[in-house]
């Protein structure tokens, strides 16, 4: 495997056919991004029996085409309307929409596909670079995977505002809602209420678009007409100079922190994101302006979030395991087309696979020449005034959720975790840590019972290997810099200020 | 000017979306009770999925719907109803209207622990449905990583039978078929595995692969691509003659375990009120679709073997296997 085979495919690729293909995937992907709720793998696994009159290269290539540019699509809503059109988009609606309400969606969709071309650019090229070492990634089993998910609520410290305590309440109620459906590995019902809707557990889209999207409709709508300035000003549509050069760093390391979660087996692209985003805002010097409108926490987590869409196949490509449910799906189509990925693919149809991946560089580069003119366009949603917009948005996330399973129970879930998110807003509780709570509590879950399954319930499962002491060691100092060093650190300015305190209290 | 364009783009969106997802509602009138005239040109009839799109259930679907809708002169919409562990979507077909206008899947073993497990509330049991055929079976294999040290089947239960409880299997999910038919094999050969849940076919593989369980058991073709590329070795395929797919794989009984063959089969069926000849009609079609070769060549792809199995013997099967699990689920209901 190399660049040179890469070239290759390049080759194939340019065919007017492999072309075309490419652009209809990109388009399908970009619109199903768009709609919220109706998501990638739905779309793939409908089209999967069209492809069948292809010839199998053309067919896969707008079918990876379909996922990837998803990930752009999703972008759109979550700047405009703060709904994330997909669960990986949530960290983008964070400061994404704060810019577009400042007039600047413009250059917060340009910034958000510039960062998603970078990610989706050194995601193929990590995806050359990688691949044959690619088993590596199975050295992840259930008891790195809980510790990975233990890390991930270090990330909570970095969504808390100025109280931590109501980061920490917004987590614990993320985490509770994890706790309902039926326990996989035990097999008891906890909260379903002998409703089979509920055995397997509250819906993530569902719920994300209700606790972020429907919130915020409820929140403008009790401001009134006048609470918002309606329409909202659009200023300039493209970046400035300032905007690029502070993405530019951003999106490198949103990539590369992307590239390996998709590695991992079933690491949600919703918590890769807003790892990164963490990670910005903890990095930058600008922290303060994170959650107001910083461009480095739209070009990060977008970066990421592309990454790990082209990452996540490697796995498929060079092992023939996916490793989420989206790429199960590609591994369908793969079958369904004749072709059976893993190591295979690259023995017996090298010119299939190369011209794959690199279609991958071509369909990036087709999204973005489609996306910076197209923010124009989506910016004009902006235009319209604020009560004729929040009805659309409103139909809009009805008609997502009831997509996602053709089921009225999800769109009353999502009208129950809007409710919840609005109070949260009320009494200004974070939400993001909710999220955070509901993605990582049942790979916790999960992953802790069956670390104990495999080792028959001896706890020093967690201890081997050195991945998992390595693991433990960057939580201990994740705790000690993120939560120990605060504390002290709050209760030294207390004391330095006790001396004020009669005195705020005479007055 | 400019709002209009923004508001045509949302329309022209929502209408992208609707075509999408399909939200246009049942065509066709439903008071057809004779078969004369079913299915009436232009209706739809739904295929209930109870999985997700994409998932095995789906994909097989959507192969032999069109082949289906061909012969039916109706249109075949696979419609995917998920949640609840299949129970939403069996819950759905169990209660609609009895017109052949509604069928789903109701592979067998898997549907026998949805309704033998009261926690699962279904709402339905074996009389709720009438089968209208089995188009495809899965034959049941065990395999190994390919550094493993157990080289053949018997030197595997031999270990297991040294040192009970310690030998790890991994499973696609709990009380799914896996789960059920490794009980069976615990239960006919007096042995006892250390039995680790798994979310999907694809992580009980990827533990396969990386060595974190011993061994693992499943439908063939949640191994085929592991097994064609040397990562996984089949040690038997749990069968009284060899699966085409895997030929040069021992069955169980020929290394010297007697065992019932285990296989899965992809069973459709109708509300059990619908009219006889209105199953006929359905039967038929889908014995056409089934036998169509370029239906059995992308079932083939998708290393399913296409196999014809009339209504009335899935009935049959669907009793036997009843009568045999019911006690192993019991089991498992006794042990939570």
């Amino acid at each position: 495997m190399g660049f040179d085979q890469l070239l290759g495919g390049l080759a194939t690729v340019f065919t007017p056919e492999h072309l075309l293909f490419a652009l209809l995937g990109c388009v399908l992907g970009m619109l199903v991004g768009v709609l919220p709720g109706f998501g990638p793998a739905a779309a793939v696994s409908l089209l999967i029996p069209v492809t069948f009159g292809l010839d199998a290269t053309s067919a896969i290539i707008m079918l990876a085409a379909i996922l990837y540019g998803a990930a752009y699509g999703g972008t759109t809503t979550a700047v405009l309307l703060r709904i994330p059109g997909e669960a990986s988009s949530i960290a983008t609606t964070l400061d994404g929409y704060q810019m577009a309400k400042k007039g600047r969606g413009g250059p917060a969709l340009v910034i958000a596909a510039l960062a998603s071309f970078v990610g989706g650019l050194i995601g193929v090229i990590g995806f050359v670079v990688v691949a044959p070492f690619s088993r590596l990634a199975l050295e992840f089993g259930a008891p790195e995977l809980f510790l990975v998910s233990l890390l991930g609520f270090a990330l909570i410290t970095s969504f808390a505002g100025s109280n931590p305590a109501k980061a920490l309440l917004s987590a614990a109620a993320g985490l509770a809602i994890a706790t309902v459906g039926v326990d996989s590995g035990v097999g008891i019902a906890r909260f379903t209420f002998d409703m089979p809707e509920l055995f397997d557990g509250l819906g993530l889209v569902a719920v994300v678009m209700g606790v972020f999207g429907l919130s915020e409709v409820l929140g403008q709508a009790q401001k009134g007409p006048l609470g918002v300035p309606s329409p909202l000003k659009v200023a300039r549509l493209l970046p400035t100079r300032t905007d690029l050069q502070r993405s530019a760093f951003p999106s490198l390391r949103g990539s590369l922190i992307g590239f390996f979660m998709g590695l991992l087996p079933g690491s949600p692209g919703a918590a890769t994101s807003l790892a990164s985003y963490a990670a910005e805002k903890r990095i930058s010097k600008r922290s303060k302006e994170f959650g107001k409108g910083a461009v480095e926490g739209i070009a990060g987590p977008e970066a990421a979030n592309n990454a790990l869409a082209v990452s996540s196949m490697i796995p498929l490509f060079t092992l023939g395991i996916p490793t989420s449910a989206t790429v199960a799906i590609m591994a369908g189509a793969f079958t369904m087309n004749g072709l059976i990925p893993g190591p295979l693919l690259f023995r017996d149809n090298p010119d299939v696979a190369w011209a794959i991946i690199a279609s991958l560089i071509v369909g990036n580069l087709i999204l973005l020449v489609l996306n910076v003119p197209l923010a124009r366009v989506w910016i004009a949603v902006l235009k319209v005034p604020f009560h004729y917009l929040m009805a659309a948005i409103l139909a809009f996330m009805f008609l997502g959720t009831y997509s996602i399973n053709g089921s009225p129970f999800d769109i009353l879930i999502m009208l129950g975790a809007g409710i919840l998110g609005y109070i949260f807003q009320l009494v200004k509780v974070p939400l993001t840590p909710l999220v955070l709570g509901l993605i990582l509590g049942p790979l916790l879950e999960e992953n802790f019972q069956r670390s104990l399954a495999l080792s028959r319930g001896d706890y020093g499962v967690f201890l081997e290997g050195p991945i998992s002491l390595t693991l433990i060691g960057v939580i201990v100092l994740a705790i000690l810099f993120g939560a120990v060093r605060p504390l002290i650190a709050s209760m030294l300015k207390k004391k330095t200020t006790t001396p004020i305190a009669p005195k705020e209290l005479a007055k | 000017m400019k709002k209009l364009t923004a508001l045509t783009t949302t329309a022209l969106a929502a209408s992208v979306a609707l075509a999408l997802t399909g939200c246009g509602g049942t065509a066709g009138s439903t008071t057809t009770s004779a078969a004369a005239d079913f299915p009436k040109a232009g209706s739809t009839i739904e295929w209930i999925v109870p999985s997700a799109a994409g998932a095995g259930n789906d994909i097989l679907a959507r192969i032999v719907a069109p082949a289906m809708q061909e012969d039916l002169g109706a249109n075949v919409k696979v419609v995917n109803k998920e949640g609840g562990s299949q129970v939403v979507g069996l819950n759905y077909v169990a209660q609609a209207k009895p017109d052949g206008l509604t069928f789903g899947n109701t592979n067998i073993p898997s549907i026998l622990g949805r309704y033998l497990d009261p926690s699962k509330k279904a709402a339905f049991d074996r009389s709720s449905f009438t089968p209208i055929g089995s188009f495809a079976t899965n034959s049941v294999v065990i395999g190994v990583n390919k550094d493993s040290k157990y080289k053949t089947i018997k030197e595997l239960f031999d270990a297991v039978k040294a040192e009970p409880g310690k030998i790890t299997v991994g499973t696609d999910s709990r009380a799914g078929d896996d789960h059920i038919n490794l009980r069976l094999l615990e239960n006919a050969l007096g042995l006892d595995f250390n039995i680790v849940h798994y979310n999907s076919g694809a992580d009980k593989v990827a533990a396969i692969v990386s060595g974190e369980t011993d061994f693992a058991l499943g439908g063939v073709s949640s191994f085929f691509g592991q097994y064609k590329s040397g990562d996984i070795k089949l040690l038997t395929v749990i069968e009284d003659s060899p699966s085409s797919f895997v030929p040069d794989v021992p069955t169980m009984k020929s290394s010297g375990y007697d065992v019932d063959p285990m296989a899965s089969n992809f069973a459709l069926s109708v509300p059990s009120k619908t009219p006889k000849d209105v199953v006929a009609k359905l039967e038929s079609a889908l014995k056409k679709a089934a036998e169509t070769p370029a239906v059995q060549e992308k079932l083939k792809g998708a290393a399913t073997q296409p196999t014809w199995v009339p209504a009335a013997d899935v009935s049959k099967m669907w009793e036997e296997r009843e009568t045999l699990i019911k006690p192993v689920i019991d089991e498992l209901l006794k042990q939570q």
